[in-house]
């Protein structure tokens, strides 16, 4: 998607800072990328292509989305500031609450999405994706990294 | 043109006439392959051709798009990709009316979908479950080996050919 494009639908992006980090590839969402994954779209939509936590609720909401991420540790806190030993998720959602994205922190504290089936950009702030599209991010996950050489492996099982 | 008769919702008799012979091949080759689909998916085509076969105009096939179809559906689909790009789910994705409008064509628009799908890839897979009722794709597959579990339904039915042929 051409810079000007995104930056028309994300108003803050720009001046936020931001760079497109990945070509634009369909097989995976911003909630796989959060998971770690690329091949498939952490959804909770029962169609092909689609993975889903078992035993966590197929409606979009936001329980069920903060409960599929409780499976790969993940729990709310309060800040979205950086934390030496933990990795950080923000969730977005719309007015009603719906859940419209996730972010995923980096370990210099910047942030990694998936702009749904178009391109992963790193972002320096969470305010840069706010607005019409995804709303406000409203809640934030950490999980403690695994200490030791090679921390934080990600890698989910989707098959 | 062979006389295709309705009956009971669940099967096509098709008995050949003395008419023009480009037509009545085609219209065999349509139900040999309405024959081979799966009783579910029959009973689906044929619910959507009954009132050709009472002399009427498809269900799924309104003059507007029955005179081009393939743009029309090309323009939805177009729209729907544009418009939905940035969007994270699904449910939100196959809400968007261009993506509606293009499961209300119905069993028409499955070949069109196909091509989409094989040309290039996206979440066209709700689109065939809820037209045709089939769930092709393997429950727990990724995404490219659900694209390409139905683009393999698509060959064995006859509705997606190679680019060659």
């Amino acid at each position: 998607m051409p810079l000007n494009e995104l930056e028309r639908y994300f108003v803050g992006l720009a001046s936020g800072g931001y760079r497109v980090t990945s070509p634009a590839d369909p097989a995976y969402n911003c909630a796989a990328w959060a998971a770690g994954e690329t091949e498939v779209c952490w959804d909770p939509a029962v169609t092909g292509g689609c993975y889903w936590p078992p035993g966590i609720g197929r409606e979009l909401t936001l329980g069920n989305l903060l409960a599929a991420f409780a499976t790969l540790g993940y729990e709310p806190c309060q800040s979205a500031e950086l934390e030496t030993r933990f990795e950080k998720l923000a969730v977005y959602a719309d007015p009603q609450g719906v859940p419209t994205h996730v972010a995923r922190q980096l370990p210099k504290g910047t942030w990694t999405s998936k702009l749904g089936t178009a391109e992963d950009i790193e972002h320096e702030t969470l305010a840069g994706l706010e607005g019409v599209l995804y709303g406000k991010a409203v809640q934030t996950l950490r999980r403690l990294l695994p200490s030791g050489p090679g921390g934080g492996g990600r890698g989910i099982q989707t098959s | 043109m062979p006389s295709c008769v309705w009956r009971s919702g669940s099967a096509l008799d098709c008995r050949q006439r003395a008419c023009e012979a480009d037509g009545v091949s085609a219209a065999e080759l349509i139900c040999d392959r309405v024959r081979a689909l799966p009783k579910t998916t029959q009973a689906a085509v044929l619910q959507m051709l009954r009132p050709l076969a009472e002399g009427g105009t498809p269900a799924s096939a309104r003059p507007s798009e029955a005179v081009d179809l393939p743009r029309a559906f090309q323009d939805l689909a177009d729209t729907w990709r544009r418009e939905t790009a940035l969007q994270s789910f699904m449910q939100q994705r196959a809400m968007h009316p261009a993506y509606q409008r293009i499961i209300g064509m119905g069993w028409l628009a499955v070949p069109l979908i196909l091509r989409e799908l094989e040309r290039r890839p996206d979440h066209w897979l709700w689109a065939l479950e809820a037209i045709t009722g089939e769930q092709a794709a393997p429950a727990d597959g990724n995404f490219q080996s659900a694209v390409a579990a139905w683009l393999e339904w698509g060959r064995e039915r006859g509705l997606l050919h190679d680019a060659a042929e």
